[in-house]
């Protein structure tokens, strides 16, 4: 075969990685990819459209909808926007809730995200590891909110659900036993000299790309980009600003370096969930203002597993919304596989789309 | 084309503003132009290149200055009709390629904007 000859290759619109659709058409010279284009649309559920017919309330349900890893981060920016502009105070006790939750969920998104990177590398026994941590963090998120997924947690000024003395103590038991087995599974992995080097230098993003591309969350961090909207903005429906933690930033921007980002991200996790159960201010959980929202524009940003998540919310004074905009991180982080996956291997194709933690239900709504 | 969207995004680069998204919206208050707005993050605050476009009207694309504009103007071209410079007929949709009602949330926003005028 002429080397130098192009041929395409298109892989999906079927599971490229994850059981969600996209197409990737890929330029190659031999075994090497040299142009990339990518499909999107298959999963749009016009849900921008449908918040524009909803009230507020039904809005909530439908934005935990967006995605089904992240339906925490949804409905909490969602709310955090409206809040901005009626402008309603949320209580303290409401916000370190908000922030368990979102940390909880940082832990499970970051766990399947390992747990499928182990599996595209046929690392089996890990993957099942991974995912049987991710199952017990995500029966506490029922044991807390009281479903698996769409946590029906969030509301305008507050949270649903309080956690009494009894269930803080059985939530710090379980935390206590799930943190040593996801220590061992992050030493397992770190440790491990195949898994090293089968994603040491593969699919890197430099620096200057992870900037020119404006992505976000563990992939800008991976590639050195200080970036972590928990530590940068003001999150007035989270507890951030109480709670001490680091930010965990990686140089080299391979396939290596997002992985290692999000395992030390979760030791993060745990330090915040352990201060929020030992210093869960006492109070009630959902604000006593309640007033129409006004006409206005709320814009509410929140550090979603994947990275900066935002709504950009305008109200006319009626309880409908007059345009609701998500802009969902992997919208970023998907694009820039543009440019990752240039002059890389088409066997590496899948490892690198994995690697950026792509979710193309909510980039596409 | 008359706007110096371009020229302003280079400035907000110099600067070091991060892109965040492309917000659309007919404007609630006259309902005879889309506004778009152009977000960007310069060290944790939010910065907004703001232009308002005829219906139908184009806008210069800022995208060979920040190339993650991309989807979102192809976005906004799909969602409200107007235009930006620079992309061949086939990748202006985005979303919708498989079909559907025209400019979607341009219709709802101005039905919205009817009813609010005559009840």
């Amino acid at each position: 075969m002429d080397k130098n000859k192009r041929f395409v290759l298109p892989i999906g619109p079927i599971h490229i990685a994850l059981e969600e659709p996209i197409q990737l058409r890929l330029e190659t010279e031999g075994n090497i990819v040299k142009n990339v284009q990518l499909k999107i649309g298959y999963v749009h559920r016009a849900i921008e459209f449908l918040l524009a017919n909803k009230d507020f309330y039904q809005g909530i349900i439908v934005v935990e909808r967006v995605c089904g890893i992240c339906s925490h981060s949804h409905p909490t920016c969602f709310v955090q926007a409206l809040e901005q502009i009626a402008e309603i105070e949320v209580p303290l006790r409401a916000r370190y809730l908000r922030t368990l939750i979102g940390e909880l969920e940082r832990i499970h998104s970051h766990l399947l995200n390992t747990a499928i990177t182990c599996e595209i590398l046929g690392f089996k026994t890990l993957f099942v590891r991974f995912m049987n941590a991710r199952e017990n963090i995500k029966d506490l998120m029922e044991g807390i909110s009281g479903h698996r997924g769409n946590y029906a947690f969030n509301t305008i000024g507050g949270v649903r659900k309080d956690l009494f003395e009894d269930e803080i103590h059985e939530v710090k038991k379980s935390i206590d036993s799930l943190e040593p087995e996801i220590f061992q599974l992050i030493e397992t992995v770190l440790s491990n000299s195949i898994l090293i080097s089968r994603t040491k230098g593969i699919g890197v993003l430099t620096y200057q790309d992870a900037i020119d591309l404006s992505v976000v969350g563990p992939v800008a961090r991976a590639s050195g980009v200080d970036l972590d909207l928990r530590k940068d903005v003001a999150m007035p429906g989270a507890a951030y600003e109480f709670l001490e933690f680091e930010k965990v930033v990686e140089k080299d921007g391979d396939v290596l370096s997002r992985v290692k980002v999000r395992l030390l991200e979760m030791v993060e996790s745990f330090k915040i969930i352990k201060q929020i159960l030992k210093d869960l201010p006492k109070g009630t959980i959902l604000t006593k203002k309640f007033v129409p929202i006004p006409k206005g524009i709320g814009i509410s940003r929140w550090e979603a597993p994947r990275g900066g998540l935002i709504y950009y919310c305008i109200t006319d004074g009626t309880d409908i919304p007059y345009r609701v905009k998500i802009r969902a991180p992997s919208f970023v982080n998907i694009y820039a596989l543009n440019r990752i996956l240039i002059n890389q291997d088409v066997a590496d194709v899948t490892l690198i789309s994995g690697s950026i933690d792509p979710c193309f239900s909510c980039m596409q709504r | 084309m008359g706007n110096n969207l371009l020229d302003k995004a280079k400035e907000l680069k110099n600067l070091g503003a991060r892109y965040i998204t492309t917000v659309a919206y007919l404007n609630p208050d006259t309902g005879d132009k889309i506004v778009v707005k152009h977000i960007f993050d310069l060290k944790g605050k939010l910065e907004e290149l703001i232009y308002e476009a005829e219906f139908s009207g184009a806008l210069e694309s800022i995208k060979e200055v920040y190339p993650a504009v991309e989807w979102s103007e192809r976005e906004v071209m799909e969602l409200y009709g107007i235009e930006f410079s620079g992309y061949p007929e086939e990748e202006k949709n985005l979303l919708l390629s498989s079909g559907g009602h025209p400019f979607p949330l341009l219709e709802v926003e101005k039905q919205k904007l009817l009813k609010k005028k005559h009840g």
